[in-house]
């Protein structure tokens, strides 16, 4: 099965599952790390999702920033027998796509869904964007 | 063929954008709105809530039941939503073969009527007189009419929601 963790500084995290679930449903197979919040070592929580993960299992770890160190001790903690995805810098969007992707995630699926969820982020180029035209009925059947 | 027709006062928003197209499985989605048609805005915002690789048609209600009965849309699966009981009910009357399925997920809430005058028939579903109308219209007319806000609720049967219903 999917299982997701997602770990952050503070509660982003629980904030983020909070939005998927309301958009998507799904909560069960999201985990979270709110890292920080009081004095306690998140590590523990780490392996107990490293250790839930069996073989078949399509593995998906999202941390907060590239350089924080969430992200540097996921790497430290990460088993080299198990095949277990490291997102850093993610965005809704993308935790959506993964979320809603099909089970087995291949590294190019990941990239692919990466690639995208990128797209969304963006200074909105107003009022450029009102000249964009929809679809015609002949495209829409194309 | 529109797999299914949700109602929703929100049109597309994130929920329906992913989940859903994801869900039925459908490239083709038809915002069937009179405003919408007209309103640059509103277009627009549609536009980007849709996500890479659908397309999107945004036309009023008449000229929405037009494309639902073009032939070339025969073998094509098509979401389609409108924001109110009312247009769907149109949409369902002149699209009778090219309709599979009705979703009536939040509708009432942005809506301008006296909210003394609405019957709640859930937490997200509120109909004025004339919406409530519609809705008993609408599930006489033999296709499934349910309420399923995101694909891992259950579908419940409208008619059994208004069943509740005194007025």
């Amino acid at each position: 099965m999917k299982k997701i963790l997602i770990a952050t500084h503070g509660c982003m995290a629980e904030g983020v599952k909070s939005s998927i679930k309301i958009l998507a449903g799904m909560a069960d197979s999201i985990s979270c790390i709110n890292a920080y919040m009081d004095e306690s070592d998140y590590t523990e929580q780490i392996l107990a999702f490293v250790d839930g993960v069996e073989a078949g299992d399509s593995a998906v770890i999202f941390t907060d920033l590239y350089g924080g160190s969430i992200n540097q001790r996921m790497i430290r903690y990460l088993p080299k027998d198990k095949k277990i995805h490291l997102i850093t810098g993610f965005n809704l969007g993308l935790v959506l796509e993964i979320a809603l992707a099909e089970e087995t995630l291949t590294e190019e699926g990941i990239d692919e869904l990466v690639r995208e969820s990128k797209k969304q982020m963006g200074r909105m180029p107003l009022p450029e964007m009102m000249n964009q035209k929809t679809g015609t009925d002949g495209e829409f059947f194309e | 063929m529109v797999i299914s027709v949700r109602v929703d006062d929100r049109l597309i928003h994130g929920q329906v954008a992913l989940v859903w197209t994801k869900e039925l499985n459908t490239p083709g989605i038809i915002v069937a709105n009179d405003h919408a048609e007209k309103d640059d805005v509103l277009r627009m915002t549609l536009q980007m809530a849709v996500p890479t690789g659908k397309k999107l048609l945004v036309k009023s209600v008449e000229n929405s039941i037009r494309v639902i009965n073009d032939p070339r849309g025969k073998d094509m699966r098509i979401f389609a939503l409108t924001n109110c009981v009312k247009d769907v009910l149109r949409l369902v009357e002149n699209c009778a073969e090219n309709i599979q399925s009705v979703n009536i997920a939040n509708v009432g809430r942005f809506d301008k009527s006296d909210k003394s005058t609405q019957v709640q028939l859930n937490s997200t579903i509120m109909l004025n007189p004339e919406e409530l109308e519609a809705a008993r219209k609408l599930v006489t007319m033999g296709i499934p009419v349910y309420h399923q806000l995101i694909p891992e609720n259950k579908q419940v049967p409208i008619v059994d929601l208004l069943k509740n219903v005194k007025r």
